[in-house]
C-alpha cells in the first residue's frame, strides 16, 4: 500500500467509524500523534482503543483533502475535517457543538503498514481555550490549581463553592474513562455537616428520613434530609468514621446551618460544624488499583458503603467506598486542606499507570444509572416518595424532621412520580427544567436530560403526574422544539 | 530563476531564526496570507504580516525553526519540524512541533500556513491558590 493510499484509507475508515479497517493499516508498533488526545499513542492496540473512543464522540464526519505530496515512504497532506460532537448539547444559540478544523497529516510507511501518523492542528479552534472567569462570590476548591492544570473550562456554583465540571475533552472520552478505566474528580464543594458529641448518631437520625441508629462505626448510608413539610432538602451520604462523629456529605444546600439551628433549640449533646474537609472522588473499575499503594489501609477490604479513617499519601483522611458514578469507586476526605495539592498530585501520580483522567462528575453515566442529586432550591418541592426514594424513609423508627408530613403522603399516596424518558432527537443542554405533558393534560418537569452513550440516544428523568404509566408517550418541550418521549422505568442501565 | 515552494519554506525558517522581518516580508506576495496560531490566526498582506512578525520578535528573543523534512510539488510544499523559542516576557523556553504549508503565487508565497497547537500556551496565569505550603513567603 502506498503512503497516499494508506492516508486516504485511514481517513475514510475514521469518518465511517470503521475501527477494524484502521487496525489493518497500522504496524503493530505503530505510532499515532493526534493533538486532540493528551499524549501520543504507541502500538496498534492503544491506537485502536483511543481512536475508537474519539470516533464514538463524533458523528457526521467528513474529510476534504487539499494538496497531498508523496515521496519515498511518506506522504504529507493538508485537509479539512468536519464533524459534530456527540453528547455535548448545543451552544447557547442552539447551534450544534462541532469539531471542524484544518489540519496537516504526515504518514510514514514501513513494510506496507503505517509506522507513524502525525496530525497537526491548533486545538484552540476546537477546545475552549480559556477557562471560565470566577468571581469572589463563592469559594474556590483547595484543588483549584490542579483542576486548572488539568484543563478545566467550566464551573458551576455548589454549596457556595466553584465546582469544576467541564474539561477540554469530548463527553465520550470522559464516559469511556469512567466506565473502562478510572477518573478523578474535585468534589471539594461536597461539604460535610459534622455532628460531633455523645448524641451525634441520635441527632443525625433526627435529621434523616432513614433510620441511622443502626449505623456502626465505619458505616455509610444514603438518605434524605427533609423539611417539616416533607420536601427534600438534600440527599446526602452519611458517614460514621468515628464513634462520636457523623458526617452528612451533602449536596448543594445549607444543611450545616439547618442542623445548627435545630441543635441550638434541642437537648442533643452535639456540636455541629462544617470542617475543612474537601473530598476527591476516584471512580471507575481501576480505582482500587490507583489507591492500593497510597492508602495505608487495605483498600481491597473496604466494602460497599463502608468507610475507614486512614492515611492517603501520608495525609490523614477518611476513605469511603461511595461515589456519584453508580459504579465502583472511592471518595477521599482529607482531614484538612493544608496539604490539598500534595494529595492531589500524589493521586495523579498514582493514577498515571492507569491513564486516570481528571474529569467533573460524568452526568451522562449518572443519569443512565439513575444516580441524581437533589437540593432544596431545585427539588421541585419533591418529597422522597415522589423522588422514587420510598426505601429511604423509615416511618416505623424514631421521630425525624418531616415524619408527620411523610406519613400523610404515604397514607394519601404521592401526587407525582419520577420516571425515565426515552426522548426523541438530539437535546440542547438542560439549563432549567423542561415542561413535559401527558395525554391526560397533566404536566411535569424534565429534571435531567443527556445523551446516553450506552443506549446511543437521548434520555431524561422527569417528575410527572402519579397517573403516568410506563410505556405511554409524553411530549417534552425544550429549546429545540416539542418532541415525543416514551416513559420507562429507572435505571436506564443496570 | 524563481524560487520553488520548498526553497521558500526553508528561507522563511532561516529568516525567522535570523530575526530578519524585512527578508521574511519580501518572501510574500503583496496580498499573501500568513497563518500562525501562536501569533494571530490570519495576517493578510505584507503590511499586516510585517507588523505581526515585529510583534513575534518582540515577544520572543529567540525562535529557531528546524525542518525535519519538506516535500514539494510545483505549487505546494509541506514541511514538518519543530520550533524552539525563548519567550522574553516570562523567561520561558518552549518547544512546539509544527507542520507548514506553502502555496506559491507568481514566485512568491501566496499563503504560508503553520499548523501547531497553540492551546497549551495560555495567555493567562493561574499561580498557586490555596495551596498553603507553596505560597511564597
Amino acid at each position: 500500500m502506498t503512503p497516499t493510499r494508506a492516508l486516504e484509507t485511514y481517513c475514510a475508515a475514521f469518518v465511517k467509524g470503521d475501527i477494524a479497517r484502521i487496525g489493518t493499516l497500522f504496524a503493530e508498533d505503530g505510532r499515532c500523534e493526534l493533538p486532540l488526545l493528551d499524549r501520543p499513542l504507541q502500538g496498534r492496540d492503544e491506537i485502536l482503543r483511543e481512536v475508537g473512543t474519539a470516533v464514538r464522540g463524533l458523528r457526521d464526519m467528513s474529510v476534504e483533502f487539499g494538496p497531498m505530496i508523496e515521496s519515498g515512504n511518506e506522504v504529507f497532506a493538508e485537509g479539512i475535517f468536519r464533524s459534530e460532537m456527540v453528547g455535548a448539547g448545543t451552544h447557547v444559540d442552539l447551534t450544534p457543538v462541532r469539531a471542524d478544523f484544518r489540519f496537516t497529516m504526515i504518514v510514514e510507511m514501513k513494510d506496507g503498514k503505517i509506522a507513524r501518523l502525525a496530525e497537526y492542528l491548533d486545538t484552540k479552534r476546537v477546545k475552549p481555550w480559556e477557562r471560565q472567569r470566577l468571581y469572589p462570590i463563592a469559594r474556590i476548591s483547595p484543588y483549584f490549581q490542579g483542576t486548572v492544570e488539568a484543563g478545566v473550562t467550566e464551573f458551576m456554583t455548589y454549596n457556595g463553592m466553584f465546582f469544576p465540571i467541564i474539561y477540554s475533552r469530548t463527553p465520550a472520552e470522559e464516559y469511556v474513562a469512567l466506565t473502562e478505566r478510572v477518573t478523578m474528580w474535585d468534589v471539594g464543594c461536597e461539604r460535610q455537616t459534622e455532628i460531633r458529641g455523645p448524641d451525634a448518631l441520635k441527632f443525625a437520625d433526627y435529621l434523616a428520613s432513614r433510620n441511622l441508629l443502626t449505623m456502626k462505626t465505619g458505616a455509610c448510608r444514603y438518605t434524605y434530609c427533609c423539611d417539616a413539610s416533607g420536601a427534600i432538602i438534600c440527599d446526602p451520604v452519611v458517614l460514621r468514621p468515628w464513634d462520636d462523629v457523623v458526617w452528612f456529605s451533602h449536596g448543594s444546600a445549607d444543611l450545616t446551618l439547618w442542623a445548627q439551628g435545630i441543635a441550638l433549640h434541642s437537648d442533643f449533646d452535639v456540636k455541629v460544624s462544617e470542617p475543612d474537609v474537601a473530598p476527591i472522588q476516584i471512580q471507575g473499575p481501576l480505582s482500587a488499583d490507583v489507591l492500593r499503594d497510597i492508602v495505608a489501609a487495605p483498600i481491597d477490604d473496604l466494602k460497599f458503603y463502608r468507610c475507614i479513617a486512614t492515611r492517603v499519601a501520608g495525609i490523614e483522611a477518611v476513605v469511603s467506598r461511595t461515589g456519584w458514578s453508580g459504579a465502583f469507586g472511592f471518595e477521599i476526605f482529607p482531614l484538612s486542606s493544608a496539604r490539598a495539592m500534595e494529595l492531589w498530585n500524589a493521586l495523579r501520580e498514582a493514577g498515571k499507570p492507569y491513564d486516570m483522567l481528571v474529569t467533573g462528575p460524568i452526568v451522562h453515566r449518572a443519569v443512565e444509572r439513575n444516580v441524581t442529586d437533589t437540593a432544596y432550591h431545585m427539588s421541585s418541592g419533591m418529597n422522597p416518595y415522589e423522588a422514587g426514594g420510598e426505601r429511604l424513609v423509615d416511618l416505623d423508627s424514631g421521630p425525624f424532621v418531616g415524619r408527620e408530613a411523610l406519613e400523610r403522603v404515604r397514607a394519601e399516596g404521592p401526587r407525582r412520580r419520577t420516571v425515565g424518558l426515552l426522548i426523541e432527537g438530539d437535546l440542547p443542554r438542560l439549563e432549567w427544567y423542561w415542561p413535559v405533558a401527558d395525554k391526560r393534560g397533566g404536566t411535569g418537569e424534565v429534571r435531567w436530560a443527556v445523551h446516553s452513550f450506552a443506549l446511543d440516544r437521548s434520555i431524561g428523568i422527569a417528575l410527572v403526574d402519579a397517573a403516568v404509566e410506563i410505556g405511554e408517550t409524553m411530549q417534552v418541550t425544550h429549546p429545540l422544539g416539542t418532541v415525543p418521549a416514551e416513559v420507562c422505568a429507572l435505571p436506564f442501565v443496570e | 530563476m524563481p524560487a520553488t515552494p520548498d526553497q521558500l519554506i526553508r528561507r522563511f525558517c532561516e529568516g525567522f531564526a535570523a530575526r530578519k522581518p524585512a527578508d521574511l516580508e519580501a518572501l510574500f506576495d503583496p496580498h499573501g496570507l500568513f497563518e500562525f496560531p501562536l501569533l494571530q490566526p490570519r495576517l493578510v498582506g505584507t503590511a499586516e504580516i510585517r507588523a505581526g512578525l515585529d510583534r513575534a520578535f518582540a515577544i520572543a528573543d529567540r525562535i529557531d525553526m528546524r525542518l525535519r523534512e519538506v516535500k514539494a510539488s510545483a505549487r505546494f510544499a509541506i514541511g514538518e519540524g519543530s520550533m524552539q523559542a525563548h519567550v522574553a516576557r516570562d523567561g520561558r523556553s518552549m518547544s512546539v512541533p509544527f507542520a507548514v504549508v506553502a502555496e506559491m503565487r507568481e514566485g512568491k508565497l501566496g499563503r504560508l500556513s503553520i499548523y501547531c497547537d497553540a492551546h497549551p500556551f495560555r495567555l493567562w496565569t493561574d499561580g498557586p491558590v490555596m495551596a498553603f505550603d507553596t505560597v511564597p513567603q
